[in-house]
């Protein structure tokens, strides 16, 4: 070792540090999570590639083929309706309900004998723009956990208080990070399928135009998509912390979502619109999430039924218990960070 | 002006199901400025524990505490900026490379890209900077750990045992590194060691703890003058049982080497020298027995226990 050299470097209380722009740095340099946001990409340009087999304009010959088979399944319904309605073996006031509506009520649409249909943004765009939502909400959760986890794992984030000793502000821009990174996730995740929507409205799609009001709506929910990306990084972080370790709270929140609510589901189908998964969907989807709630059992005389009810759990209804559940996990997180002794 | 304060500091571990663990009982420490303090205590005598509350990594259950004047943890946010601390193992990414460990707590308080090197140049690991941290050995670790307690400057450096894992021309490095900090007039070093022999020769003054309190302080010569013996042994080659009787009659009790006399109870040995003369018996030899480090700690430890 050589001779340490003093000279003049700032002082430290003229030095311009910042440990948000040294938490992102960390955050980007980070090798797992270049993985996983590498195969997310990797998986959606895959996803994109099926969606394109699967979408297609179809020719004069398609639709003629599709309209035959239409017309058949008119004519073999029809006459099954007919032989129906004179069969004497079926009272005569129970018929009209055994045998059925006339044709023209029960529509039979051309599109449903199509194989490949075209993508419509009218259809295809809010539902592919659902399921990103959720993707990177989930990828949001594995980089919330991993971001944090790692740091309480090699205990860097003990070494980073010989930098920055007020615990609040460390975790505090920690979680603005993650905040970020969530919101980047979700709006790259959201551009991504607009952008690949354009490419199957143009190449295998229909240019039928969209209703008024769509795009207003469309913007709506991929905004909260993009929150829902956020909550999800957020759930990972605020877990990770809480429990200090990745691997335990990828496990707890997988023990979550495959045991937890498949038995709160099964056994107390009042939770429902508490728990996380309806949530985040009440949250994102186009005005809530309609869910049917299991009633009272009914016996009229006929035999007995249950009756379900069904209950919209409102976007705003959906976040709120998302932010309560989030506001509970961060603040246990931070009380115990802040307090606890650190070896 | 005391670099590090501490007064009275207790501190217990609460364990579910255990009884507390005291870790620190009323412990006492003061280190002057610009001088290399060793801090010296057997496993579990509350050395890193000290060290950690010092660094706001644990909260003490009372007592007080200061750095650079200045209380802590309450001012820590204001001073941590002249502090450098390794405390046991150095804590970075293990995929991340050296210099990238080193610039991202750099970036924290704004400390140079020029610093880094500097500091990479300073612990011999220039060369190996862009390496991993998991592929380091684990001298070229510790090395890595001082680099980032020095990145700062800074006017305190902590150091917990910092010789760890280290070859013996590491651990030479390391020693001359920190003597060249602490004679530079600017910096102080605590240093806190099992390593008897290094506080011996690295450090001006030493605190020696056990059970969490205070057994010893001071400058490292007063600490060894209280182990002191008295002893002192005389070699009069030729004349060995002249000098023998020079010494009975003089007062002195003295126990006989195989080559030379052990004399006891030596307050000051220049009388010794004057006696003899006194008879044209003149010394090859006269060597207070002075007690180590080591015997000394172990007493003043073994006391405590």
């Amino acid at each position: 070792m050589t001779a340490p050299p003093r000279h003049a470097v700032a002082e430290p209380e003229t030095r311009n540090g910042s440990l948000f722009r040294t938490e992102i740095a960390r955050l980007r340099a980070r090798r797992f999570i270049q993985l996983l946001v590498g195969l997310a990409l990797i998986g959606f340009v895959v996803l994109s590639i099926v969606a394109f087999t699967q979408f297609s304009e179809p020719t004069p010959d398609v639709l003629a083929d599709a309209q035959a088979r239409l017309e058949q399944d008119i004519a073999l319904s029809e006459q099954f309706r007919e032989q129906c309605l004179a069969d004497e073996s079926i009272p005569e006031e129970e018929r009209e309900f055994a045998c059925g509506p006339p044709l023209d009520e029960q529509g039979f649409v051309v599109e449903n004998y199509i194989d490949k249909r075209p993508f419509t943004l009218t259809d295809n765009l809010p539902a592919g723009s659902l399921g990103v939502a959720a993707a990177t909400a989930m990828l949001g959760f594995v980089i919330g956990a991993t971001y944090v986890g790692a740091e309480w794992s090699t205990r860097s984030i003990v070494a980073l208080l010989f930098w920055e000793t007020r615990r609040l502000k460390v975790i505090g821009v920690k979680t603005g990070v993650a905040v970020l990174a969530g919101a980047a996730l979700g709006v790259v995740g959201q551009l991504l399928w607009l952008g690949a929507s354009h490419v199957l409205v143009r190449t295998r799609g229909s240019t039928t135009a969209v209703p008024d009001g769509f795009w207003s709506d469309f913007s709506g929910q991929a905004g909260r998509g993009v929150l829902l990306a956020v909550v999800g990084t957020l759930f990972g972080f605020g877990l990770a912390n809480l429990v200090r370790n990745t691997g335990a709270a990828l496990g707890v929140g997988f023990a979550y979502f495959a045991i937890v609510e498949s038995a709160l589901r099964g056994f107390v189908p009042k939770s429902q619109p508490f728990l996380v998964s309806e949530s985040a969907g009440a949250l994102v989807e186009d005005g809530g999430l309609s869910l049917f709630v299991e009633g009272p059992t009914v016996d009229q005389g006929t035999g007995s039924f249950t009756e379900f009810t069904e209950m919209i759990v409102s976007n705003v209804r959906g976040g709120l218990t998302l932010a309560a559940y989030l506001l509970v996990l961060l603040a246990a997180g931070t009380w115990l960070f802040r307090r606890r002794d650190l070896h | 002006m005391a670099v590090v304060e501490v007064t009275g500091a207790h501190k217990s571990y609460h364990r579910r199901g255990k009884p507390p663990q005291k870790a620190l009982d009323g412990l006492d420490l003061s280190v002057g400025a610009h001088r290399v303090h060793g801090f010296l205590g057997p496993n579990g005598s509350g050395k890193t524990t000290t060290i950690r509350a010092l660094l706001g990594l644990v909260r003490v259950d009372s007592g007080s505490m200061r750095l650079l004047d200045r209380p802590v943890p309450e001012d820590l946010p204001d001073v941590i900026g002249s502090v450098g601390a390794l405390v046991e193992s150095p804590l970075f990414f293990p995929n991340f490379s050296g210099r990238r460990n080193l610039r991202l707590l750099a970036g924290v308080a704004g400390v140079s890209r020029d610093r880094v090197e500097e500091c990479l140049e300073i612990v011999g690991l220039r060369d190996r900077g862009e390496d991993k941290f998991k592929g380091y050995s684990l001298g070229m670790k510790q090395r890595l750990g001082i680099a980032a307690a020095l990145l700062k400057e800074p006017t305190l450096l902590v150091l917990d045992e910092p010789s760890n894992g280290l070859d013996p021309a590491g651990i030479r490095e390391v020693r001359e590194l920190i003597k060249q900090l602490g004679s530079d007039g600017q910096t102080t070093v605590l240093l806190s060691s099992h390593l008897l022999s290094e506080v011996q020769q690295v450090c001006d003054d030493v605190t020696i703890i056990a059970r969490g309190k205070l057994v010893a302080t001071g400058a490292v010569a007063d600490v060894l003058a209280t182990g002191s013996t008295g002893d002192v042994r005389v070699m009069v080659p030729g004349h060995q049982q002249a000098a023998y009787d020079v010494l009975m009659a003089a007062g002195f009790t003295t126990t006989a080497l195989a080559d030379a006399w052990l004399v006891h109870g030596v307050t000051e040995p220049s009388t010794i020298t004057r006696a003899l003369a006194a008879h044209d018996l003149y010394l090859s030899e006269l060597s207070p027995i002075s007690a180590d480090l080591e015997s000394v700690f172990l007493d003043l430890t073994a006391e405590e226990a």
